[in-house]
C-alpha cells in the first residue's frame, strides 16, 4: 500500500470515520509494517490533541422548550392547511359549475340559432365519429364484397354475350339486305 | 380528540428531539451568534422544524437536519443584522489548570485556519457529526469535508513536529487569502 493511502486511512481512523472491518485490516497492516508505526502514532496523537484543544464544556443551561409557541403554531398550520384544502375544493367546484353553465348556455344559443335560420337543423359533423377507415377495412374483408364483385362480373359477361348476339343478328340482316 | 393526540405526539416528539440534540445545537449556535440570540434561535429552530415536520421522514439524519435548520436560521439572522458570520468558539473551550501547553498552540493554529475549515473541524470534534452529516449541514461534498479535516490534521501534525516559527508559516495561509 502507498504511504499516502496509509496516511489517509490513518487520518480517517483518527477522525473515527473508518468502518470497523477496515479499521481491523488497517491495524493488522500497521502491525505487519513497522515502518508506518511512527506515522500512525504521530497522526493519532495530533488528532487526539486537536480534539482535546477544541473540546468544550457541556451545555447544561438549555432554554425551556417552547411548547406553547409550537402548539399554537401547529394549530395555525393546521388551520391554514384546512383553509387551503377548502379553498382548492371550492375553486374546483366553481370552475366545474362555470364550465357547466357556459356549455348549457352555448347549447341553448345554438338551438335558438337553428330555429331562427328557418328550422334547418345542422348536423355537427365533428360529433359523428369518423368510422370511414373502419368501414373500408370491414368492407375489404367482407364476403358480401366478393359476392357483389362476382355478380357484377357475371352480369357484365351476360350483357356482353347479349350484345354479341344482337351484333350477330344485325350482321345477318345486313347480309340478307334487310337493313 | 384524535387530532389533539396527533398534535400532542408531534409536539412531544419535537420535545424529545429538543432535549436530545438541543445542547449540541445551542453550542453550535453560540459559535455563530451571541449567547442570548443563540437561545432564541434554538427555540426558532424547533419552531421551524415543526413547519417542515413532514420532511423528517425523508431525512437521513435528524441531527444533521436540525443543524441545517439552525444554521439557516442563524445565517438569516446575521444577514438581517447585516453582520458577517464569525466563528467564535474560544469562550466555549474547557480549560483546565494542568493543561498540556501544546493545546494552546494548537488552538492558535486552528484560529488561523479559514472559517469554513474551522467550522468543519468543530462540527466533527465538538458536535460529533459524521462526514456525511457535515456534508449535509454545510452543503458541500463529502470529499471536501474529508479533505478539509485531513488538511487540518496534517497541519496540526506538522505544528507538533516542527518549531513554532515554522508552524506559523504552515498556518499562514489564511493571511495570504
Amino acid at each position: 500500500m502507498k504511504p499516502e493511502t496509509i496516511e489517509s486511512l490513518l487520518m480517517d481512523q483518527s477522525l473515527e470515520q473508518l468502518p470497523p472491518n477496515v479499521e481491523e485490516l488497517l491495524e493488522a497492516y500497521i502491525a505487519e509494517h513497522p515502518q508506518h508505526q511512527k506515522m500512525a502514532k504521530s497522526i493519532r496523537q495530533s488528532a487526539a490533541l486537536a480534539k482535546q484543544a477544541v473540546s468544550c464544556e457541556t451545555t447544561s443551561e438549555l432554554p425551556p422548550f417552547p411548547k406553547e409557541r409550537i402548539m399554537n403554531l401547529d394549530k395555525t398550520n393546521r388551520r391554514i392547511l384546512f383553509c387551503k384544502w377548502g379553498l382548492s375544493a371550492a375553486a374546483c367546484l366553481l370552475i366545474g359549475a362555470l364550465i357547466g353553465v357556459s356549455l348549457t348556455q352555448r347549447q341553448d344559443m345554438d338551438r335558438q340559432q337553428q330555429f331562427t335560420n328557418g328550422g334547418i337543423i345542422a348536423v355537427n359533423m365533428q360529433t359523428v365519429p369518423d368510422t370511414r377507415g373502419l368501414e373500408t377495412a370491414r368492407a375489404f374483408w367482407s364476403a358480401e364484397k366478393y359476392e357483389n364483385l362476382f355478380m357484377k362480373n357475371r352480369n357484365a359477361s351476360v350483357e356482353k354475350k347479349n350484345q354479341m348476339d344482337i351484333d350477330r343478328a344485325i350482321e345477318k340482316f345486313r347480309k340478307r339486305g334487310l337493313i | 380528540m384524535e387530532e389533539n393526540n396527533i398534535q400532542l405526539s408531534r409536539v412531544e416528539y419535537l420535545e424529545s428531539l429538543y432535549y436530545q440534540h438541543g445542547p449540541a445545537i445551542l453550542r453550535y449556535l453560540k459559535r455563530l451568534v451571541d449567547r442570548q440570540t443563540a437561545d432564541d434561535l434554538l427555540q426558532d429552530t424547533f419552531v421551524q422544524a415543526l413547519s417542515h415536520f413532514d420532511r423528517l421522514d425523508s431525512v437521513v439524519s435528524i441531527r444533521a437536519w436540525l443543524f441545517t435548520v439552525a444554521r439557516h436560521i442563524a445565517l438569516n439572522n446575521l444577514r438581517r443584522k447585516q453582520v458577517t458570520a464569525n466563528i467564535s468558539w474560544e469562550q466555549l473551550i474547557k480549560h483546565s489548570d494542568q493543561e498540556d501547553p501544546r493545546l494552546e498552540r494548537i488552538r492558535q493554529a486552528i484560529k488561523r485556519l479559514p472559517d469554513e475549515h474551522q467550522e468543519t473541524m468543530l462540527l466533527r470534534w465538538q458536535d460529533q457529526l459524521s462526514y456525511e452529516e457535515i456534508s449535509e449541514v454545510l452543503k458541500i461534498p463529502v470529499g471536501t469535508v474529508r479533505s478539509r479535516l485531513h488538511n487540518a490534521i496534517g497541519k496540526i501534525r506538522a505544528l507538533l513536529e516542527v518549531d513554532i516559527p515554522l508552524a506559523g508559516k504552515i498556518f499562514g495561509e489564511r493571511n495570504k487569502r
